[in-house]
């Protein structure tokens, strides 16, 4: 066997892995002679946009490939095991969970909802480790203490959903140690964690290479994070490699177009606004009629409170947004920024009039909006709209784009059929999609074209005023460039004003004048964006700063 | 990109629960998919379609079938026996028994029809209402549903028809109004899955007014469970609707109908056995297939 790189001997080693997809008669070739090997305690980082071929090498790692896949490959060799042999469950079963552990994007899966932490713990003890109950007992919080779970005892006894998704990645990692495992492969293992937690977790999995000698593969679609934890990258493009090395040499000088994109596009390279594009300041729309307003507060909250009634036991109120006042000035954008649960988007939806607070004003002009109903709340939709953060949500798989977009001018604004196929051709051309997309279904097209129809709809009434729920965290690191540039632009042309709901400060920095900073319902800082990032005031910005990759 | 569809990553739990779980999830995914035509040609499913599609014919054009008159007595042809020239023999007035049993089809499928389209109206309503307002109005459905489904179906009806009186379109009422608390039901639960999608919150936004985003935006995405119910429930209708004939409740006197040709042969059951027991096997099959047929809709989704 020769070795391109010739580490000692490689624990994981594929070569000429293909994978490919038969539905109908159709064949999709989805991996395409991928090779790669891994030293001991080595960090393999894979990076790749959804749809490059990521999830099926670690499912063919796993053994987890659906039956209507067809794998071949000259050697998937792990260790002193020839994966590629591999066919009953039984054989998977002496690898897999013991030897190559996964920890996947979403921990709530891989944990036994009705079983308590601490016997899952022990489980793999007794079943791989040959300890006996009580031995492993202790072992297991020995292990919990380990992963920096500050109450074994408590978590022990705690079944999984009483447990935060930061604590569920690190019981799965204790899991991973308690198997000795020797390869762990962590599929995305934190984007579905809060920023501040990410960190945490993947700083944790160095500390486990580190001290364990486990080597590593490491699943993201983040360039930023495999930057900063990985020994190895791989870049995948539609199944295929298209750069691989040293992280040091790739991120120094990335030599396919492909990677310099991804770099580009990361949110966190970029220090300062994003200037709009100069078609788009040449298309710009002059004020609207009525003078300009820039300055003035377009929206105004004034110590709104919403509580809501804790399910279950009885446990009285909970208050998801706690006193929180805030200014939007016309043409600005304010951040909004913070973890989840923390009521940021609560907020926003009582911004738009979607949920009524329960205390405080909501202004709109100056005009005191908080209880609208009936003509005012139907006026004040074609005044403000909303962007969804999942543009496989938002928009109604039953309708055509051009329907999409239609559908708020019907409502809102009785227009002719003629003006309003003009209006959805004008609007389209704004967000950079092609006309013809008009009458395709949003089945049909990708994320970030469906963010765009999305945010088609929500300028198609003109309204002065977006408010953005976290708009590009559901999409591709390149497209979500795309779609904030797209934002940038459509602001300058549309001298509209924006409300941005983000838990990502970098992405605050590109887009937004002010920042509000928000934990736990109320209002930790508000300031202009650049003193925040120069000089943050409270510990949680700057953990949340510290989180930016 | 079309692969991250065919092959979601699958979860895989170190201890290896989790891999002989996961490992369910491909079969799943290609019942789903690739199976789907091949299960429409199951040996069952095409038997019992066939089977519906004549019986259909039967109430569409009765007189392919049969050339006899179904009201037109014969002295000299009483109650005889099953034979080449009567299918079905003959009841107790000599009339053909496989010619009333064809022209009564149409009734029967028509007033089983009538009843389900009833009970698919009555709780749409109920069921959108019930789920997408929510709250007190969520409430009162519920509750009156819960008393509904607490008292067995045939008795509602029965109930009903005494208050509403006899005739075909009674029994249909009765019947339909008997079902609406099980459609609500399953109605009710899709509006709560449907309502969390956020497109139709971005309709409010949109200022679409309430009806419009109930019928545009709500419905159409919850209907698809109930309309399934509504094919399973179709055999018991048929089931229903003759039982009440059967008790008298249903069309009047000379006109053929297939609860009421059950019953009418009843008195002969001693020497004239198939005058009962051959229209209520045909009962006993349209209600099989029916559900046959529906649960493979079901399953293909």
């Amino acid at each position: 066997m020769t070795s391109e790189h010739q580490p000692p001997t490689p624990i994981l080693d594929v070569r000429d892995l293909s994978i490919a997809y038969t539905r109908g008669r159709e064949s999709v070739t989805a991996v395409d002679s991928v090779s790669f090997a891994l030293a001991p305690g080595d960090r393999l980082a894979i990076i790749g946009e959804s749809g490059s071929g990521k999830s099926s090498i670690v499912n063919s790692l796993l053994g987890l490939l659906p039956e209507n896949s067809r794998r071949s490959a000259t050697s998937v060799r792990f260790d002193d095991v020839d994966l590629s042999a591999l066919s009953s469950e039984t054989d998977w079963n002496q690898v897999r969970g013991h030897r190559i552990a996964f920890i996947p994007q979403d921990p709530t899966i891989a944990l036994d909802p009705v079983m308590r932490i601490g016997p899952q713990v022990v489980e793999t003890l007794t079943l791989h480790g040959g300890l006996e109950r009580r031995a492993a007992r202790g072992r297991t919080l020995e292990l919990l203490d380990q992963v920096g779970i500050r109450d074994p005892e408590r978590v022990f006894r705690a079944h999984p959903h009483e447990l935060s998704g930061g604590m569920r990645q690190r019981v799965l990692i204790a899991i991973a140690l308690a198997g000795d495992a020797e390869l762990i492969i962590a599929d995305e293992p934190t984007s579905g964690l809060d920023v501040t937690v990410q960190g945490v977790v993947l700083d944790l999995l160095d500390e486990v290479v580190r001290s364990h000698g486990v080597s590593v593969v490491l699943i993201t679609h983040d360039l930023a994070v495999a930057g900063a934890r990985a020994d190895q990258i791989l870049v995948l493009q539609d199944g295929r490699i298209i750069e691989s090395g040293r992280t040091a040499e790739i991120l120094a000088a990335p030599r396919s177009a492909y990677t310099r994109r991804m770099l580009e596009a990361a949110p966190s390279i970029h220090h300062t606004k994003l200037a709009a594009s100069a078609e788009a300041r040449e298309r710009a729309v002059p004020a609207a009629p009525g003078g300009s307003d820039r300055g003035q507060s377009l929206l105004e909250l004034r110590g709104v409170v919403k509580e809501y009634s804790r399910r279950g036991l009885g446990q009285g109120t909970f208050r998801a947004v706690d006193e929180v006042s805030l200014a939007v000035p016309a043409g600005s954008s304010l951040g909004i920024v913070g973890e989840s649960g923390s009521g940021k988007s609560t907020l926003a939806r009582i911004a738009t009039g979607i949920v009524r607070p329960d205390q405080g004003q909501v202004l709109y002009r100056g005009e005191n909006v908080t209880h609208r109903r009936g003509a005012v709340k139907r006026r004040l939709f074609s005044q403000m709209q909303y962007v969804f953060q999942n543009p496989y949500s938002s928009l109604d798989p039953r309708f055509s784009v051009a329907e999409v977009i239609a559908e708020p001018l019907d409502a809102l604004q009785a227009t002719s059929r003629s003006e309003r196929d003009r209006r959805v051709a004008e609007v389209l051309d704004a967000v950079g999609l092609p006309a013809d997309i008009a009458r395709r279904s949003p089945t049909e097209l990708s994320g970030g074209q469906r963010q765009r129809v999305a945010i088609a709809r929500a300028v198609a009434l003109r309204p002065p005023l977006l408010v953005l729920d976290e708009p590009v965290s559901a999409l591709d690191v390149t497209v979500q460039a795309q779609i904030l540039q797209l934002l940038a632009d459509l602001q300058a042309e549309f001298s509209l004003t924006y409300l941005f709901i983000t838990h990502d400060l970098a992405v605050v920095r590109l887009l937004c004048d002010d920042a509000l900073v928000l934990e736990n319902g109320h209002v930790v800082e508000h300031r202009p964006v650049a003193d925040l990032f120069a000089d943050p005031a409270e510990d949680y910005t700057r953990a949340l700063l510290a989180a930016i990759p | 990109m079309s692969h991250d569809v065919l092959s979601p990553p699958r979860p895989l739990d170190p201890r290896g629960h989790g891999a002989r779980r996961a490992s369910r999830g491909p079969r799943q995914d290609r019942a789903g998919a690739d199976a789907a035509p091949r299960r429409l040609l199951a040996p069952t499913f095409l038997i019992s379609a066939a089977f519906l599609v004549l019986v259909l014919l039967w109430a569409l054009v009765p007189a392919w079938f049969t050339s006899y008159d179904p009201y037109q007595s014969d002295a000299a042809a009483k109650l005889l026996p099953p034979s080449s020239t009567h299918l079905l023999g003959t009841d107790s007035l000599g009339r053909d028994s496989f010619a009333r049993l064809v022209h009564g089809t149409r009734t029967t499928l028509l007033t089983s029809l009538l009843a389900l389209t009833i009970a698919f109206v009555v709780s749409s309503v109920l069921g959108l209402l019930a789920g997408y307002v929510g709250g007190i109005v969520d409430d009162a459905i519920g509750r009156v549903i819960d008393v509904t489904l607490a008292v067995p179906g045939l008795l509602v009806s029965l109930m009903l028809v005494t208050g509403l009186g006899f005739g075909a379109v009674n029994i249909a009422i009765a019947v339909g109004v008997s079902s609406i608390a099980s459609f609500t039901r399953v109605m009710r639960a899709q509006v709560l899955r449907v309502r969390q999608a956020d497109f139709v919150t971005a309709a409010e936004f949109g200022g679409v007014r309430f009806w419009t985003i109930l019928r545009r935006h709500v419905f159409p995405h919850a209907i698809a469970p109930v309309t399934a119910l509504v094919a399973l429930e179709f055999g018991a209708a048929i089931l229903a609707i003759s039982a009440l004939s059967f008790l008298g409740f249903g069309a009047a006197a000379p006109e053929p109908e297939w609860g009421s040709l059950v019953a009418s042969g009843r008195d002969y059951l001693a020497f004239a056995w198939w005058l009962t027991i051959l229209p209520g096997t045909v009962v006993v099959l349209v209600v099989l297939a029916a559900n046959a047929v529906a649960r493979q809709i079901e399953k293909v989704g």
